[in-house]
């Protein structure tokens, strides 16, 4: 790896290239894309992460820096001690990061950490009986009633989280693209802040929505004010799961305030990143894309059979068990029905058995099929309507795929579902309906949505022309290429920003 | 996407908070146990042998006891203090299911690494007749083996059995020596003290193989605790070597004795030393007896109320609590020892008289009082140290009594008779103001030891 200046320094958080999933091969296409830029990763990893590179990394990354979360540069034979006054310089712009983050604040505390680095180590900012006195006066004004043991792990979660992204290294880039808020976001901030170039943040999911829910779930953050009667217990008093969620909202607005540009890939995220407080102005949405060219030359082949198909993984946030019981449904008005789940089994065996006696019970081992992982161009042609009864979803590429091809689906209402049936808002002119909505968990709708597409003729006809030439229009790969590549050449042309932020 | 959700996961298991009360949950008997009985046996021979000074083989006999306790502690304290730290663990655990395993292998490496030693110095340095160094062999195992077994039995806090035990046998061991004296000589003596320890051993075992009723197995994974507590092992053997140190230098006085035997020895100051020590049995049982109820009980329920997710307010009251019940049991201390100190000194001499003592131990013997009372506060703010777990510290304050015991003690015999004893009291007070101020400034400063120093998750 050599030691030049990278042209985009992206930032990731627990993905690429250490584990496999939707964000990351997102990431490793757009590095491949852009293959005349040079990039430069940051990868913030958990604590004590084993870092084994997964994939091929493509010859234009010219370096990967690892982050572990926590873990805070050791400087053992330091003597340098930090300034009496150092905690009490850094603890209410810490305290205002939980009530109105901002870069100002974060530059403060920025700054008296840049000042001090050779006295920097876990001992001095987590360890030290200073730190110490910095928690309670912290613990005192803010939950100074709930679980100390609960305050004190949080703290120091939260702190020694900061402190890692804030004291790792950083490299130079031209530009800063993080892939996600939380971590990777204040990051993200932090090198806007030291190198005054600019930045950009793409969001798959929104992270304080998954944060939120991680949140909820967490069970030992319950019962912290064991028997609290007291009448006058105040309104406002803050508790420490919104300790949790305020830091990492917060990171989401330094995040967005250091961006020039915040990009989602659906319209439905924009209403959750204009709560968390990004400027509608630099808002916009770049969906993924797929190769059109590619799956549109397919030709559907003739059917014996009506059939249906559920592209996804065997597992239960992708509900297989409605898309059985509307199987069962429709089955007593289309008895020669068919229909596929085409996905790999083995990620959760417990629920595959849970679905494989599902179908016995209502037998219907005539009608569905588990393919496991298949070539989608050889199997796309074989079905007749697209089927996605998930609980959760972004933007689930198989509607675009089987889309290209001309086939129609039927979708529950989650992540960008919607929009790609029904067209976004900027969709001008409205190409109109591409196949059924339904609500969540609901088998009979689904089921006669799936029917009406089927017995249809002409609604068919239409909402698969419709389907094609939305995916023609707004989905495909080069869109997306050619979008961030536009993005990239602005950021990389800007002068570096000499004024001091406020 | 993967994100940061295992932060969130790892911290719900908050339980390491409580490793520290496992510390040293019964350190005080395991501390203070073998050097009451020392005290008591060494002290009780003294009064009782004053009687029979003209006799040659009570002689003998005498410089072999100490001899023994003194070097069966020192060798035995490394493997003493790992095998009390590795039984309270499994005890914390509620898995005591290893403790006969534990009790066979520490008395295997007990006897594999001290008979060898004992067996040289005994046959081949000193002029003892072969069957007397036997015995004395025989006698040495026998009290090392004894400061073993003690551990299990500290461990079941079933004090009033043990105490019937020691008291029963050594009786048994007065009784026979005397017997036996008659007929045999030293070697008489010797072996009716034997009879005697014998009498413990057999009786300690049985109790601790009625107490854990388990098989043996794996009676040496307690090896590896070595290398974790390293700190643990060698404050032991440091303790022990302090609290002799002043009497082997002492037996190069010009005044000590080196006896046909070979040995060295200083009978007036080991004497007087012996009887000083007697002064602070009662305040060894009232300690014992305070840190057993009103503070443990506040140590408890601070560390409860931590783990039992109590607010800061709580956990600060209970941790004044804390602080005022060890003010005021060392008040309580203070003056019972205090009190005791003062009259024995004032009694020195009806003392002596009484008991028919060399009257040149005097001024040894007040110096000895004096310096007791100091030793043994010394004794009990390590053992407060070691609740919480501080191992550093103990260590260091042990090290700091080692160094000033010999040096002070060699110095005081280098400025004559006079002064003999007042390097080991001098010492006692040294040590003691250390040891004070660590502890107080530590338990000052608890919450933020409980929370980052002890803690061994951060």
């Amino acid at each position: 790896m050599t030691k030049k200046e990278a042209d985009i320094c992206l930032i990731l958080e627990g993905t690429y290239p250490y584990v496999k999933g939707g964000v990351s091969s997102w990431t490793h296409q757009l590095i491949m894309a852009q293959s005349h830029l040079k990039f430069h990763i940051v990868a913030i990893l958990p604590p004590k992460f084993d870092a084994k590179i997964i994939y091929d990394i493509p010859k234009n990354v010219i370096g990967i820096t690892n982050i572990w979360l926590q873990e805070i540069p050791k400087n053992k034979f330091t003597f340098k001690k930090l300034p009496p006054n150092f905690f009490r310089e850094i603890e209410l712009p810490l305290l205002n990061m939980q009530v109105t983050p901002n870069l100002a604040q974060l530059q403060k505390i920025l700054t008296a950490l840049n000042d001090n680095k050779a006295a920097i180590n876990e001992k001095s900012l987590l360890n030290s009986e200073k730190s110490w006195r910095m928690l309670l006066r912290m613990y005192n004004s803010t939950v100074g009633n709930t679980c100390f043991l609960d305050f004190f792990w949080t703290w120091r979660a939260l702190l020694g989280g900061l402190f890692s992204v804030l004291t790792g290294p950083l490299p130079k880039a031209k530009a800063y693209h993080s892939l996600c808020t939380g971590y990777a976001g204040l990051y993200l901030a932090r090198a806007h802040l030291e190198y005054k170039r600019p930045c950009i943040v793409t969001e798959h999911g929104i992270y304080t929505n998954e944060r939120r829910i991680e949140i909820a779930a967490a069970e030992w953050l319950d019962s912290q004010k064991a028997l609290d009667f007291s009448v006058n217990k105040p309104s406002y008093e803050i508790t420490l799961r919104d300790f949790w969620i305020n830091t990492f909202i917060g990171y989401s607005k330094m995040c967005y305030e250091a961006c020039s540009k915040i990009v989602t890939i659906y319209e439905g995220n924009t209403y959750f990143q204009l709560a968390d407080g990004a400027d509608k102005n630099k808002l916009s949405v770049i969906p993924n894309g797929i190769n059109y060219e590619k799956l549109s030359k397919l030709q559907m082949e003739k059917k014996e059979r009506p059939t249906i198909a559920l592209i996804g993984r065997v597992v239960p946030i992708k509900n297989i068990k409605i898309f059985i019981r509307s199987c069962s449904i429709l089955k007593e008005s289309i008895p020669k029905l068919q229909a596929y789940i085409m996905g790999p089994r083995r990620e959760d065996k417990a629920y595959y058995q849970e679905c494989l006696d599902m179908i016995e019970h209502h037998n219907l081992q005539d009608v569905i099929t588990f393919t496991g992982l298949v070539d989608l161009s050889e199997y796309l042609p074989k079905i007749d309507v697209s089927v996605l009864t998930s609980i959760s979803e972004a933007q689930p590429l198989v509607i675009l795929e089987a889309g290209a091809v001309g086939i129609p689906s039927v979708v529950t209402d989650v992540g960008a579902c919607r929009e790609m049936i029904y067209g976004t808002s900027d969709e001008k002119p409205n190409l109109g309906q591409a196949g059924e909505v339904c609500p969540l968990s609901d088998p009979q709708a689904t089921a006669s949505a799936i029917y009406k597409l089927l017995s249809d003729k002409d609604y068919y006809k239409k909402c698969s022309d419709t389907i094609k030439k939305r995916v023609q229009k707004y989905y495909y790969k080069e869109k997306l290429d050619r979008e961030y590549k536009n993005i990239y050449a602005e950021l990389i042309k800007k002068k570096t920003i000499r004024k001091k932020v406020a | 996407m993967a994100g940061i959700g295992f932060i969130l996961r790892k911290l719900s298991k908050q339980d390491n908070l409580l490793g520290i009360m496992r510390a040293y949950t019964h350190s005080t008997m395991a501390s203070t146990g073998p050097w009451l009985f020392t005290v008591l046996a060494l002290g009780g021979m003294m009064v009782l042998g004053s009687k029979y000074t003209s006799l040659d083989e009570l002689f003998n006999f005498r410089i072999t006891i100490i001899y023994n306790f003194a070097f069966s502690l020192i060798f035995s304290g490394p493997i003493f203090m790992i095998v009390t730290r590795y039984l309270s663990d499994s005890i914390y655990k509620r898995d005591v299911t290893g403790a006969p395993g534990l009790l066979l292998g520490s008395l295997v490496l007990l006897y594999v690494t001290q008979l060898p030693i004992v067996s040289a110095f005994y046959l081949l340095y000193t002029s003892f007749p072969t069957i007397f160094s036997l015995c004395a062999i025989a006698n040495f195992m026998l009290i090392t083996t004894i400061w073993l077994i003690a551990i299990f039995l500290s461990a079941l806090k079933d004090y009033a059995k043990v105490t019937k035990t020691f008291a029963t046998g050594l009786f048994l061991a007065t009784i026979s020596a005397i017997t036996l004296t008659s007929s045999y000589g030293a070697i008489g003596i010797l072996n009716g003290f034997n009879i005697g320890l014998a009498y413990i051993v057999a009786s300690l075992i049985a109790q601790v193989f009625v107490e854990y009723p388990y098989k043996f197995h794996e009676p040496f994974k307690f090896l590896s605790y070595f290398k974790k507590y390293w700190e643990i092992a060698l404050s032991g053997l440091i303790y022990n070597v302090a609290c002799w140190v002043d009497k082997w230098i002492m037996w190069f006085a010009p005044e000590a004795e080196r006896t046909s035997s070979n040995l060295f020895l200083y009978p007036n100051y080991d004497s007087a030393m012996f009887l000083a020590y007697l002064t602070i049995v009662p305040s060894m049982a009232f300690f014992v007896f305070s840190i057993e109820t009103s503070f443990f009980e506040t140590y408890l329920k601070y560390f409860g109320d931590v783990q039992k997710k109590a607010n800061f307010k709580k956990i600060t009251r209970n941790h004044k609590e804390i602080i005022s019940v060890m003010i005021s049991s060392s008040r309580n201390f203070l003056i019972l020892q205090s009190s005791i100190c003062i009259s024995v000194i004032l009694l020195s001499p009806h003392i002596f008289e009484a008991l028919g003592i060399n009257y040149l131990q005097i001024s040894i013997f007040r110096y000895g009082v004096l310096g007791a009372l100091f030793h043994v506060m010394i004794m009990f703010l390590t053992i407060m140290l070691s609740y919480f777990d501080n191992r550093k510290a103990a260590l260091k304050i042990q090290f700091l009594f080692l160094i000033t015991n010999a040096s002070f003690t060699y110095i005081s015999m280098k400025m004559g008779f006079v002064y003999y004893g007042y390097g080991y009291f001098l010492a006692c007070v040294v040590v003691f103001i250390a040891a004070a101020c660590t502890v107080a400034n530590y338990v000052n400063k608890l919450p933020f030891h409980t929370f980052i120093t002890s803690n061994t998750s951060v």
